[in-house]
């Protein structure tokens, strides 16, 4: 929401979901309601599954598909991660590695 | 008929109602009467077996539409296709006149394997007050294409509400492009059901709007077919004291595999009293889709103001070509080249640069 005093604000949000079964559900409602004309906004979303091409590259190079899943999966959440103190981020990718291998397969 | 409320362009999926913006109310509708529809082409009544096939499909301003239809029985203009392009296109003038609310009924049908191309005028006399209603409803069977094209130019006192379904059989096409130049309060609903295997829907919307004017808009697209493939693009100007609120949806239906739809809005705040609201939705009950929504909005670049009014072009002509660029952008897609020109003359009326 950005209100008429909120003279020159930006905003920019991105929401992406990624769908690695097919009983999972993806609803994104954003909103925006702008009451100013000197802001920039901008807002992109999308949705997909896991791209056959990355998990076929990742295991012609040896990795099992489960793990080349996983590791797409944890490449997906990097953008968060990355902000994330370095033993935060570890334990992050741990614990989405071990929620993968229960989830693929 | 006594006069009702109606909750039209509902979002197919409720979000905050404090956002306000999870339908619109239209009050004291009562509608007596229709708008004469002056066309090019006969037309026919549908079947009984058509018309009960076009009542089900859905329309995008929601089902109170259909029970005013049902209560108010406007009369029924059918058009169905017959053959390959190049065919002459339907040209269909509706002219609001006088103080009055009035309802028409537009079922549009294009049997397998044929194309068709309706150009659908909507406007008014000087001084018409009221509200039009125009409901079009459209059955695309096989492999066959329906380009609409709706231009809606009516005077400032027209009160609009637009309300469009279509149902895609397998590999049909529909395309849609709307501009919205007029009227005082425009509700605009569409909603595509993409049943059929690759079948797709393409919308183009344009508009600007001015002084106190407000646009409702919902559109949807629903994928149930595999490979269907949706676009919805939305691009329009806000100038003075307008609204504008765009609700546009990709639904993925579980079964609908390797659908794609995307939704891309550009807006052009021209004013600081502007009021603009966005929600775009993706609900994805699939796996395998893959669906995608971007929105810019923002006033002028400066940059860009900056190089047309360093050649001499002042401040408020230089926003004016912006605007109209954003109804170019809708212009562009429609085909025919008759009703290009048509579409064409109806924007420079608009900016008052006809002939």
């Amino acid at each position: 929401v950005v209100n008429p005093s909120a003279k020159g604000s930006k905003s920019s949000v991105s929401c992406e979901s990624l769908m690695i079964d097919d009983i999972s559900r993806s609803d994104t409602i954003p909103a925006m309601d702008i009451r100013t004309d000197d802001a920039d906004i901008g807002h992109e979303a999308s949705i997909g599954r896991i791209s056959d091409e990355a998990v076929y590259y990742l295991m012609s190079r040896g990795l099992a598909e489960t793990e080349a899943k996983a590791l797409i999966v944890s490449g997906f959440a990097d953008q968060v991660s990355k902000e994330l103190p370095l033993e935060y981020a570890v334990e992050m990718n741990n614990l989405i590695r071990l929620e993968m291998v229960g989830s693929i397969g | 008929m006594s006069k009702q409320d109606m909750i039209i362009n509902p979002l197919p999926m409720r979000t905050w109602n404090r956002l306000k913006m999870n339908e619109a109310t239209l009050s004291g509708v009562s509608p007596e009467g229709s708008l004469a529809i002056e066309t090019n082409l006969p037309q026919t009544a549908p079947d009984p077996a058509t018309a009960a096939r076009m009542e089900s499909i859905p329309g995008g301003a929601g089902s109170a539409v259909d029970r005013l239809a049902k209560e108010a029985g406007p009369d029924v203009f059918f058009l169905k296709g017959t053959g390959k392009e190049p065919q002459e296109p339907a040209i269909l003038t509706l002219r609001h006149a006088g103080s009055r609310q009035t309802m028409n009924r537009i079922f549009l049908e294009t049997p397998e394997d044929t194309e068709m191309t309706v150009y659908l005028d909507l406007g008014s006399e000087e001084g018409a007050q009221g509200l039009a209603i125009l409901q079009t409803k459209a059955y695309l069977a096989k492999h066959s294409t329906l380009r609409l094209v709706q231009i809606e130019h009516t005077g400032r006192g027209v009160d609009v509400l637009s309300d469009i379904g279509a149902r895609c059989e397998e590999g049909a096409r529909f395309e849609l492009v709307q501009l919205f130049l007029g009227g005082d309060r425009i509700w605009s609903g569409y909603e595509t059901d993409l049943l059929g295997d690759e079948s797709s829907c393409k919308t183009y919307i344009g508009y600007h709007l001015k002084e106190e004017q407000s646009l409702d808009m919902n559109y949807v697209a629903r994928h149930r077919g595999r490979r269907s493939d949706s676009l919805i693009l939305a691009a329009g100007a806000l100038s003075d004291r307008s609204r504008k609120l765009f609700r546009g949806t990709l639904d993925f239906i579980k079964g609908g595999k390797t659908a794609t739809g995307a939704e891309k809005e550009e807006v052009l705040l021209m004013n600081d009293a502007v009021v603009n609201q966005t929600i775009p939705l993706i609900l994805c009950g699939e796996e395998d889709v893959a669906g995608s929504h971007g929105a810019t909005i923002g006033k002028a670049d400066e940059e860009v103001l900056f190089y047309l009014t360093s050649r001499g072009i002042s401040k408020e002509n230089a926003y004016a070509m912006l605007a109209k660029a954003k109804l170019d952008g809708a212009l562009a897609h429609v085909v025919s080249p008759e009703l290009k020109e048509m579409t064409q003359k109806a924007i420079e009326e608009f900016y008052g640069q006809a002939e």
